[in-house]
């Protein structure tokens, strides 16, 4: 039993040490280096796209053991003799039982935000402006203001 | 002890400078994390650019006109919610009386 379990210990020592790496890697997200893209060069200027970065993660563990009473050999009642366990088969004797489980999960977005112009009439912000978006978040608006006016029509109306 | 900013941090870095010509650019970011030992978030934005060149400094700020165009629509909604909901209720104060 003792061998399974410190088996179960490495496997999630591993486990977390490479959650924890995983971790680091999630950090560097927050580097400048990953909002600013490299610089593309053409003719006379030189443009460099700056996004919004998101990311997030989580990982999760579980673990487990246990020694329960052995069960008896001889058969109570109807019920047959308790399985005893196999020749070398000592960690899972019976009563005893072991657990594990890990899982984790993560998501990274980016959107650009504005292109950076470098020329010789000098530095330039362009934005860039994310269409899709504001037309979801006008009709949303549309449609709660909608939703909203015709409930307190109904509730002046009683 | 573990304190806030061990999870929470609000960090402004640069990044490397460009040099093309005569001008230095010097991109500069805000970073939002929060961080805990089995997970985290992290939102990083671009904030302003700082123009170097003939020996004078100039910062141009990154507006995000799709998140200024999102606040002012809920900030509509909001607002608008708000008056509607006044009017409602001193219309039904006045029948009442």
């Amino acid at each position: 039993m003792s061998d399974w379990l410190e088996k179960m210990g490495v496997s999630i020592l591993k486990n977390q040490e490479s959650s924890a790496a995983i971790l680091e890697k999630f950090v560097e997200t927050a580097r400048p280096a990953s909002v600013f893209a490299a610089p593309l060069s053409a003719g006379d200027y030189t443009i460099i796209t700056a996004s919004e970065v998101y990311a997030g993660m989580g990982v999760g563990f579980g673990g487990g053991g246990g020694n329960g009473p052995t069960a008896p050999e001889q058969p109570i009642g109807d019920q047959p003799p308790a399985e005893q366990p196999a020749e070398g088969d000592e960690d899972f004797a019976p009563g005893s039982g072991v657990g594990y489980g890990g899982g984790g999960g993560g998501v990274t977005m980016g959107r650009p935000v504005a292109a950076i112009t470098i020329g010789p009439d000098g530095v330039r912000v362009e934005p860039i402006v994310d269409a899709t978006k504001i037309a979801i978040a006008l009709f949303t608006t549309i449609g709660a203001m909608a939703l909203m006016f015709s409930r307190m029509m109904k509730m002046s109306q009683k | 002890m573990p304190q806030l900013s061990d999870f929470i941090r609000l960090e402004n870095t640069s990044a490397e400078p460009i040099v093309v010509g005569d001008t230095k650019v010097t991109p500069q970011a805000q970073a939002f994390s929060v961080r805990f030992p089995f997970g985290g978030f992290v939102w990083n934005r671009p904030t302003a650019v700082l123009v170097e060149r003939d020996d004078s400094t100039q910062r141009i700020p990154i507006i995000n006109v799709t998140r200024v165009a999102q606040i002012v629509l809920f900030g509509l909604v909001l607002s608008i919610s708000v008056i509607i909901t006044a009017l409602v209720a001193q219309q039904r104060r006045t029948h009442h009386e």
